[in-house]
């Protein structure tokens, strides 16, 4: 049962270090008298709700002596979130206990680039009586936490769900504040210019940006060019995202590549899809982690993970653990050998059928030329050789286009925004 | 009618090249009287025990809330085994799921897919029983209030997927469209997520599959379809080897408790 403190004072402070001043509350309580508690802030004026109180209330309880008459929460205006614990990067050391375990995963194969669903936000909101937008705040939380995990573990590029275009369906309210918390963390991104370098994070934005507001995308694509040189881990944000669509634009891109005349219908290929898809920077994720119990992939990165380990834990996205990741981690260790072999496998047939349609290119080739006559096989094996480097040629100089092409749409969004 | 219905498994491949041969072979009913002798007498001998079995099964089918149109059967291991692949088709069939799909990445099903075949005729007849007309109609009449529901259980498709089905087809689907843009048929504009689906759908009447139940120890789809696997539900079992009906059904029973928000 919840005890009612006789007074509850709101302190309405300017900066998260503030530990004392004088309390700017908002509408009725009385100056406090007792000296304050120290206790911890709550990120946001507006996120302040009847429900939201009775929680910090709840979880102070415990923590406080209860002949406290006087219940202080510190609540930030909403012009002030330098609040440190909302940062993208985090500083921080492991304890002892998982830094062992850290170094015993780590004696073992880790993946080298982990996709997270970072399911149930919403879920933990409802369970803790919050509103939804603290759920995601919460869950922003655990990403930046999480990367810190994983910056110990070695593991050096993350890939997360962040914003589904099926999201976009959902009600106007939850949308605009999904929209709002991007834009203060990519704000939050810029200020953290030192930090980002001193890691050496790069940070990519994947999906179709042309979907959101327009100072959203400015601002993102500022943070892309910020971080693009950056190269020791990488961040991979898919907002506006899904692997259908994800495709799609490959195949639309591939199909204008065509119409350019830079490559032919012909030269469309596995390794050239996947090189033009919106993750063509990175390599296929080894792991794929989906919380809340959840058991489907919910068109995330359906063409990139046919070869990955799949791990669905129940654990609510916000309550994950660094050992919820050593225990996906140690998932990925039992699969490596099975899903190596398979992988290679794959190579090998997809190489297979590269040389098949090569093949076939020069056949009706040769066959054009020579009106119908059999060419011999030394004259055939020359000729798909000089067929492979032309359509290699091709290729290259068309992707080298398609990235230029996108290269171009972050700085003139960036130019855009220096001219308004 | 409905005998030939019970007895008739169209094997499909998802490919086209693979279509033409197995639909001549497959959409022969199976004649009745073909049947080896000792399957006549395991079904005379078990024809009680067939019966109540399907009723059972036809009112498990009925009592989940939400059965999947189309089920995958991944296998991840090493060994197949036909004949328990055979009877997770024949039990799928019986509670009323009319897509089967069975895969594995070295593609090995669907090159040995007339032994599967063979098998699931023959856990058909042993499972089922009852190549009796009758038989059906009165299952239809007391165990059932919705015969639309039975009939479309009776002709069940069976798909037999090798990897060249996942990202293989999709390349072939981007080449195909590029070659329209190339003769000028298209403009890489109209490209859109529907028509590539369209594309990558062999009938209008094959959705998506709803559930796929993946066997072996690898956590992994192994190549599956990726396009088609956008809301696929994956449940995981240890081995396809033994499998029992039970197990079968508790997996229903978690696909019946799964929910999905579809992004909202």
């Amino acid at each position: 049962m919840l005890v009612c403190p006789l007074t509850l004072e709101l302190l309405l402070t300017d900066s998260p270090a503030e530990q004392k001043g004088q309390p700017l509350t908002p509408q009725t309580s009385k100056t406090s008298s007792v000296p304050l508690k120290k206790c911890e802030p709550i990120d946001d004026e507006r996120t302040v709700t009847p429900q939201r109180l009775k929680w910090e209330l709840h979880c102070r309880k415990s923590s406080m002596n209860s002949s406290a008459e006087v219940v202080v929460i510190k609540v930030f205006p909403s012009s002030v979130v330098s609040n440190p614990k909302m940062s993208w990067i985090r500083e921080g050391e492991l304890n002892l206990l998982e830094r062992i375990s850290a170094n015993i995963l780590m004696a073992g194969p880790m993946p080298k680039h982990v996709a997270f669903i970072m399911d149930g936000n919403r879920r933990f909101a409802h369970k803790k009586n919050m509103e939804r937008h603290d759920g995601h705040m919460q869950g922003f939380n655990k990403l930046a936490e999480t990367l810190l995990w994983c910056k110990h573990l070695n593991i050096p590029e993350v890939t997360v769900y962040a914003f589904s275009i099926e999201n976009f369906k959902r009600s106007k309210e939850e949308v605009d504040g999904l929209m709002e918390l991007a834009r203060q963390k990519f704000e939050k991104l810029l200020e953290e210019q030192e930090n980002l370098e001193k890691h050496g994070v790069c940070v990519r934005v994947l999906g179709d940006l042309n979907m959101l507001p327009l100072d959203l995308q400015q601002v993102i694509a500022k943070a892309v060019i910020m971080t693009k040189n950056h190269n020791k881990c990488f961040l991979n944000v898919c907002f506006a995202y899904t692997s259908r669509y994800e495709i799609t634009n490959a195949v639309r891109e591939m199909a204008s590549g065509v119409e350019q005349g830079l490559i032919k219908a012909s030269d469309v290929s596995e390794a050239l899809l996947s090189e033009c898809l919106y993750s063509n920077n990175s390599p296929n994720p080894d792991l794929l982690i989906r919380t809340s119990g959840e058991v489907r992939l919910s068109d995330f990165l359906l063409w990139q993970t046919s070869h990955s380990c799949l791990v669905f834990q129940s654990v609510l996205w916000p309550e994950y653990s660094f050992w919820n990741l050593c225990e996906a981690v140690v998932q990925y260790q039992l699969n490596h050998k099975s899903i190596q072999k398979a992988r290679e496998l794959h190579l090998e047939e997809q190489a297979l059928q590269q040389l098949e349609a090569d093949c076939a290119c020069v056949a009706e080739h040769l066959q054009h030329q020579g009106n119908g006559k059999p060419a011999d096989a030394q004259r055939r094996q020359e000729a798909l050789r000089h067929y492979t480097t032309a359509r290699e040629a091709r290729v290259q100089d068309f992707l080298q286009s398609l990235k230029r092409k996108r290269d171009s749409f972050f700085t003139d969004l960036c130019s855009e925004t220096v001219l308004t | 009618m409905a005998t030939v219905s019970w007895l008739r498994v169209r094997l499909q491949t998802w490919r086209g090249r693979f279509w033409q041969r197995t639909v001549a072979a497959l959409l022969l009913p199976v004649p009745v009287t073909e049947f080896p002798d000792y399957l006549k007498k395991a079904r005379d001998y078990d024809g009680k025990g067939a019966e109540s079995r399907r009723s059972r099964w036809i009112s498990d089918g009925n009592s989940l809330k939400k059965l999947p149109v189309h089920i995958g059967f991944v296998v991840a291991e090493e060994e197949l085994s036909y004949t328990d692949i055979a009877n997770l088709v024949v039990w799928c069939m019986a509670v009323g799921i009319s897509h089967v799909s069975v895969y594995d990445h070295h593609g090995i099903f669907q090159k040995n897919h007339v032994c599967l075949q063979e098998e699931i005729v023959k856990q058909q007849q042993s499972l089922l029983g009852g190549d009796d007309s009758r038989y059906n109609m009165d299952l239809l009449k007391n165990n059932t209030d919705k015969p639309q529901h039975f009939v479309v259980s009776c002709r069940p498709i069976v798909k037999v997927l090798s990897p060249e089905d996942g990202k293989h087809s999709i390349v072939q689907a981007a080449r195909k469209l590029c070659h329209s843009v190339e003769k000028k048929e298209w403009s890489a504009k109209d490209i859109s997520v529907s028509m590539l689906d369209i594309l990558l759908r062999e009938s209008k009447n094959t959705p998506d599959p709803e559930l796929v139940v993946k066997f072996g120890p690898v956590n992994s789809t192994l190549g599956f379809l990726p396009w088609h696997i956008r809301l696929t539900e994956f449940i995981s079992l240890p081995s396809h080897k033994n499998v029992s009906y039970e197990d079968l059904f508790t997996v229903l029973q978690q696909y019946n408790a799964c929910q999905q928000r579809l992004g909202q």
